[in-house]
């Protein structure tokens, strides 16, 4: 009974957890390592949500022959693909396969072309300028009506139902796996020499190009590299909601949230990362939860969020802003006599 | 007068009064203080409750102009003081952002406490037929150019021919020089923001005589005071006056022109206007109309 109640919560949580530390991860390589302040993470995200609203269930209307239009039809059509896909797995796995490669696509090549727009700009204006079009992107996806349905948003066929019983199992391992996969590659990169010319870049960037390294080259790397997976964020966050609704994908819950569990947990530090993210999403659980106990109030208790945000975020940069668990620095050890005599022996070479 | 182009004036007006709050404390503090809108327009609650109260709402332009101005020195008290503690500008950027995010919050919750216990129409408003009316034109097409004309004559007055502007410049030069000069930085800073978000609150306040207001408009209106600033240049506050007339002229006139052309349906995508409008001039000129006019006199010397 207890299992019952408490393992959907608890699966719930961590799958919310995951998702979320793929956004606070990203924007960590790209402000805590190379120090692109990006406030328009979103777009990232809500490009990979476009994709999966346009590209799969499309793909499978046409497959299957089903001559009806997926946007205006479009709960009808989710009732039939979901027949369709409870009785055949390769289809369904292929798409999701394709949706993944297109979304990682559009995002990267998004990713890139915004930050080859915007790299004239100072590193606040550059923030500001990443949110507008952000918004932009937004405002086209809530009114562009063949792209995700417009304001109402879209519905998406369960790429999963095949499963059967083990369908929602199935998925929230899925969900939580594929985060870790992506947080794994940006620990890997964090310690690699890539890595730590990002951070010489966020150091001292005029330094690194007197070495003749070509700092711009990285910086569209990191971000359309970044966007691709954030893209991923946006596919994993619709699947879960098993729709598309444009409006969603805004720059509270998917450019301060992240903001704020980077900053908490420890900027340039990706465990620190991972610690921040626990504890916000803890937070918004939390004030989740108080919303069905201050139901007599005359205001929506949705706004405490915003006001509790934007305390958190206050209090930390006043008492903790180097995070919980700040950037290590890593110390070069001292060399010793073998290794010294080997140094000088090339040196002579 | 055309409603079209009396929306186009009363739009770059107030989009030009608001850039140049925005530029001001941008290059004072090298921090684009993105609270700015979303304090701009949290003022326009003011002439609405005067109006639910039966009080004619221009007389709430006072009020509104010293919440501008406190909760903007709020703002500027809170970086001064991390920026004392080593806080970075992304770090006091963000700290501004999440002081926008409170004052969101609270904006919301006096709408709902309007909409629900005084049963009033407070999450999307306009005072249109509150307006008043002069030379047979509704007030406010009159009274945004002149209030944009009277405050930068009075700033340009302040900041060429006062004590406290040439502080003001001494601090956009070399904030540490000026402090080491004897100039009260903090203070002066201080004033500074009074006054500009004073401005932006009177600005944000006479926005719903013409356009309709939600708690939202002043974080989407970030959009417009950001293409503002890239038109006009980034480091100029005469710059930013004017990118706000032609990003707010243009917003309006080029969506009108389009409309007419393709549909009225087009009209739903008005806020992307001035992010199309940024992101070609930081293709074409991205020092704005004053860092390429400054860029051409260097030239000729």
């Amino acid at each position: 009974m207890v299992l019952e109640t408490f393992l959907p919560l608890v699966i719930e949580t961590l799958t919310f957890f995951s998702i979320y530390l793929i956004c606070s991860s990203s924007l960590n390589l790209q402000q805590g390592y190379t120090g692109i302040s990006n406030l328009g993470l979103f777009f990232s995200i809500s490009s990979g949500a476009y994709v999966i609203a346009a590209l799969p269930t499309r793909l499978a209307v046409w497959l299957y022959g089903i001559d009806m239009d997926f946007v205006y039809q479009n709960a009808l059509v989710v009732s039939l693909l979901n027949e369709k896909f409870a009785k055949d797995a390769f289809t369904p796995t292929i798409l999701l396969v394709i949706t993944f490669f297109a979304a990682m696509a559009v995002g990267w090549s998004l990713g890139y072309a915004f930050t080859y727009l915007s790299l004239r700009l100072t590193e606040t204006y550059l923030a500001v300028f990443f949110l507008c079009v952000a918004e932009a992107i937004k405002i086209f996806g809530e009114n562009f009506i063949p792209l995700a349905g417009g304001p109402n948003g879209i519905l998406l066929p369960n790429f999963f139902i095949w499963l059967g019983n083990y369908s929602w199992i199935v998925q929230s391992i899925f969900f939580i796996v594929i985060p870790f996969i992506i947080f794994a590659v940006y620990e890997k990169i964090a310690g690699s020499p890539f890595g730590r010319i990002l951070k010489a870049i966020r150091e001292n960037e005029l330094a690194l190009q007197c070495l003749g390294r070509n700092t711009v080259s990285f910086k569209l790397k990191v971000m359309a590299f970044t966007s691709a997976f954030l893209a991923v964020t946006g596919v994993l966050v619709s699947l879960r909601m098993r729709s598309v609704v444009a409006g969603t994908f805004d720059r509270v819950d998917y450019s301060f949230w992240p903001w704020l569990m980077m900053m908490l947990g420890g900027a340039g530090n990706n465990i620190g990362c991972l610690v921040g993210t626990f504890l916000c999403i803890i937070i918004r659980r939390v004030v989740y939860w108080l919303k069905f106990y201050l139901v007599f109030l005359p205001v929506d208790i949705m706004w405490l969020e915003y006001i509790l945000l934007g305390l958190a975020f206050m209090l930390v940069m006043i008492y903790k802003p180097e995070g919980i668990l700040p950037e290590k620095v890593h110390k070069l050890k001292s060399l010793n006599e073998s290794d010294h005599k080997k140094v000088v022996e090339q040196v002579r070479l | 007068m055309d409603p079209i182009i009396a929306a186009s004036i009363v739009a770059s007006s107030v989009i030009g009064l608001m850039a140049l709050g925005f530029t001001l404390q941008f290059i004072t503090l090298k921090v684009p203080n993105l609270a700015h809108t979303t304090i701009c327009f949290s003022s326009a609650y003011m002439p609405l409750s005067f109006w639910l109260f039966g009080i004619n709402p221009y007389l709430a332009l006072p009020l509104a102009f010293l919440t501008g101005s406190l909760l903007s020195w709020i703002l500027y008290k809170f970086l001064a003081f991390l920026r004392t503690r080593g806080t970075g500008p992304v770090g006091q950027m963000m700290s501004s952002l999440a002081f926008g995010l409170i004052i969101y919050g609270v904006t919301n919750i006096y709408a709902d406490y309007l909409s629900y216990v005084l049963k009033a129409w407070a999450r999307t408003f306009t005072l249109a037929n509150a307006d008043i009316k002069l030379f047979g034109e509704p007030g406010i097409v009159l009274l945004a150019p002149i209030s944009l004309v009277a405050l930068t004559t009075f700033f340009h007055l302040l900041l060429t021919r006062t004590k406290f502007g040439i502080a003001i410049r001494a601090i956009v030069q070399d904030y540490s020089l000026a402090a080491t000069l004897g100039v009260n930085t903090d203070r002066t800073l201080g004033i500074a923001w009074f006054i500009v978000g004073g401005i932006g609150g009177l600005a944000g306040a006479v926005w719903p005589f013409w356009f309709s207001v939600d708690p939202w408009t002043g974080p989407r209106m970030l959009s417009d005071i950001f293409a503002a600033c890239v038109v006009g240049g980034l480091f100029s506050v005469y710059g930013s006056i004017l990118g706000g007339i032609i990003v707010g002229g243009m917003e309006i006139l080029l969506l009108w022109g389009i409309a007419l052309n393709v549909g009225v349906w087009i009209t739903s995508y008005r806020p992307i206007i001035p992010v199309i409008i940024a992101a070609i001039t930081l293709l074409i000129f991205p020092k704005g109309i004053m860092g390429s006019i400054e860029a051409f006199r260097e030239r000729r010397k």
